[in-house]
């Protein structure tokens, strides 16, 4: 018998526990939870107006953050690659500064910068606009810690692609736009849909930068994960783990969507 | 259509990477522009494709300035080493596409423009092909492609960036044959860059030879592998040797020998010979006076072609190389070791001043 024959089951085993005592097992507690107290209570926790506005505050807060990161993300990452400048690999690193930074701290920077005491503060408050601890404020601390997934995950994509298809259709008497929409575009749109999942994801998850300038307000500024916190603090288990259940269910659609569009991007 | 390019200088960030370039390409030449790694030639086929900016000096396709035109206007077919076809696209849409993004006035209808996708298809002999997707093709199908796409547009003129560089020897050869067949049936003026001296020699009509952003040489093939106007294209062409001497009022005497040169000399100057390995005749016995005494201190077949390495017995005792067929090789029956007598049967000399590389 080799070696490999002994140790190949063993390394399976082990990861195969490893993944159920820290996902399998969570993500089955987070359903039984959801159901510990029956289906009525679960539907009530999701459906009841503070757990609505929850929802619809953090799908507001989806649809206007990934779009705009995709715009910028193409449009950087096009920029970045398809030109060369001075501070361009200066650039290429800021992108990913919010990867860096912890949320908390994010989310402090805004407050600093917007808060009723910071630098814009007295002229926020003359022209009576309220950015901390209202939607705007959560808008920007979402974006800041979601910027970096387009463009980091289309930069390496058209990077190595080069120029050339461009070039060739350049020559061929496309002009910019038709370039963008017959060359470059197909050729990354996978890449860019695998950016767009990965930001929406994060996008609704975001928990540290948005609980610090939310304010967390019942009704008012609490986005999903906000939600459950406070459920959970107030012993609202069964509550708590409603959301949280359909917060996995949507992080678990997107890993399928994800994995289809790996395949997709394998297969080209 | 013809191009005159007028004084063209390239500066990339502080270096200069083309110098006062001046060139004229007839109508419906095949022109290679030849050169070393870095010596500019593909900056200055982009720059003519529109896809580069010019520092300083004017374009002209005929009679036109076509210097701030955009390669998107220019109209011309450019082909690139590494195929650059739309993956995502069949290959009869790959053909298609110049046709298709065109201004509604000027596209061409649908059924005509299927029709000159066939009939280009014809032409490249892929006739099969026009369903499957580029990555299904060979290196050599997917360049008839690009080059097919190229044709498309009806271009007035197709440049060619190292076109045969990625596919391997025997199918470069093909399409080295197939390229000259194919610009005499379009007669399109061509332009393509190449660092291979067979290619160009074998290709073109005309090569322009190209060292540090500068025109070395242009001229014929035979031209310019027949009478190199300098050392570095007796280096870049082909092997040479190069034997040192000095001139004196008899012609050129390399170590006490004395030569005649079909160059003219000022006496007393030193001077750099160079010798093709073809054109030196070895013998067994010494037959006149002006024969080099070498010792063969290696032989290599190359199919039918024999090299010789011979070490000189007097001067500076360089090695020369020496190439003979393969029925002349067994005739003399050499072995190494023997004691011959190389006769030099032409010899071109340069002044030692203008000898840099």
């Amino acid at each position: 018998m080799t070696e490999s024959k002994v140790y190949k089951p063993i390394l399976i085993v082990a990861a195969f526990l490893f993944l159920t005592l820290f996902l399998v097992l969570p993500l089955l507690i987070i359903f039984i939870g959801a159901f510990s107290q029956g289906f009525y209570v679960f539907w009530y926790s999701i459906t009841e107006p503070a757990a609505r506005h929850a929802i619809f505050l953090t799908i507001i807060v989806l649809i206007i953050t990934v779009p705009l990161h995709t715009l910028f993300g193409l449009t950087a990452a096009w920029a970045l690659t398809k030109f060369r400048f001075r501070g361009r690999q200066f650039i290429i690193t800021l992108i990913e500064i919010p990867f860096a930074i912890s949320p908390v701290i994010a989310g402090l920077i805004f407050i600093i910068l917007y808060g009723v005491n910071g630098f814009f503060g007295e002229w926020l408050i003359d022209n009576d606009l309220q950015v901390i601890f209202a939607l705007p404020g959560i808008i920007l601390a979402t974006m800041f810690v979601t910027l970096p997934f387009i463009a980091r995950e289309l930069i390496p994509l058209m990077e190595a692609q080069g120029t050339d298809a461009e070039e060739a259709s350049i020559t061929l008497g496309a002009g910019g736009f038709r370039t963008f929409y017959h060359v470059t575009f197909p050729a990354i749109k996978w890449g860019l849909l695998y950016g767009v999942i990965l930001c929406s994801a994060r996008a609704i998850g975001e928990f540290g930068a948005v609980s610090v300038v939310s304010g967390r307000i019942r009704g008012a500024t609490n986005t999903m994960p906000l939600h459950v916190e406070i459920l959970y603090n107030e012993y609202q288990f069964a509550s708590a783990f409603s959301i949280a259940l359909l917060m996995s269910l949507f992080a678990i659609f997107t890993i399928i969507i994800k994995q289809i569009v790996e395949r997709k991007q394998h297969l080209r | 259509m013809s191009i005159t390019i007028k004084d063209i200088n390239k500066v990339f960030g502080k270096t200069p990477v083309l110098k006062d370039i001046h060139l004229n390409v007839r109508q419906g030449e095949l022109l290679a522009l030849l050169g070393p790694s870095g010596s500019g030639k593909t900056t200055l086929l982009r720059i003519i494709a529109g896809l580069e900016h010019v520092t300083k000096g004017d374009i002209y396709f005929e009679d036109k300035n076509v210097t701030h035109e955009g390669a998107q206007d220019r109209s011309v077919g450019f082909v690139f080493q590494h195929y650059a076809l739309f993956p995502h696209m069949k290959v009869k849409d790959n053909i298609a596409y110049g046709l298709r993004v065109r201004k509604r006035k000027s596209r061409l209808p649908n059924v005509k423009i299927t029709e000159k996708v066939q009939e280009l298809l014809r032409l490249v002999k892929l006739e099969a092909f026009g369903d499957h997707y580029p990555n299904q093709l060979s290196g050599g199908q997917k360049q008839r492609v690009a080059l097919a796409r190229a044709l498309a547009i009806n271009p007035s003129v197709l440049l060619l960036d190292e076109p045969f560089g990625a596919l391997d020897a025997q199918v470069r050869k093909e399409l080295r044959k197939w390229l000259k067949t194919l610009h005499k049936q379009t007669g399109v003026t061509t332009l393509f860059v190449t660092h291979d001296q067979e290619e160009a020699l074998d290709v073109a009509d005309q090569v322009v030879v190209l060292k540090d952003g500068e025109i070395i040489q242009r001229g014929t093939p035979i031209n310019i592998y027949e009478s190199p106007n300098s050392p570095f294209m007796y280096r870049f062409l082909g092997n040479a040797n190069e034997l040192n001497g000095v001139v004196t009022k008899d012609g050129v005497s390399i170590d006490g020998l004395t030569f005649v040169s079909e160059w003219t000399h000022t006496i007393g100057a030193e001077i750099v010979g160079y010798i093709r390995p073809h054109e030196i005749s070895i013998s067994h016995t010494e037959s006149s006076e002006h024969q080099l005494a070498v010792t063969i201190s290696s032989i290599h077949h190359v199919g039918p072609v024999v090299f010789i390495e011979a070490k000189r017995k007097h001067g500076e005792k360089e090695n020369v190389e020496i190439e003979l067929s393969k029925s002349k090789f067994d005739e003399l029956s050499i072995r190494v070791g023997d004691h011959m007598y190389a006769r030099i049967d032409r010899l071109r000399t340069f002044e030692s001043e203008d000898y840099c590389i």
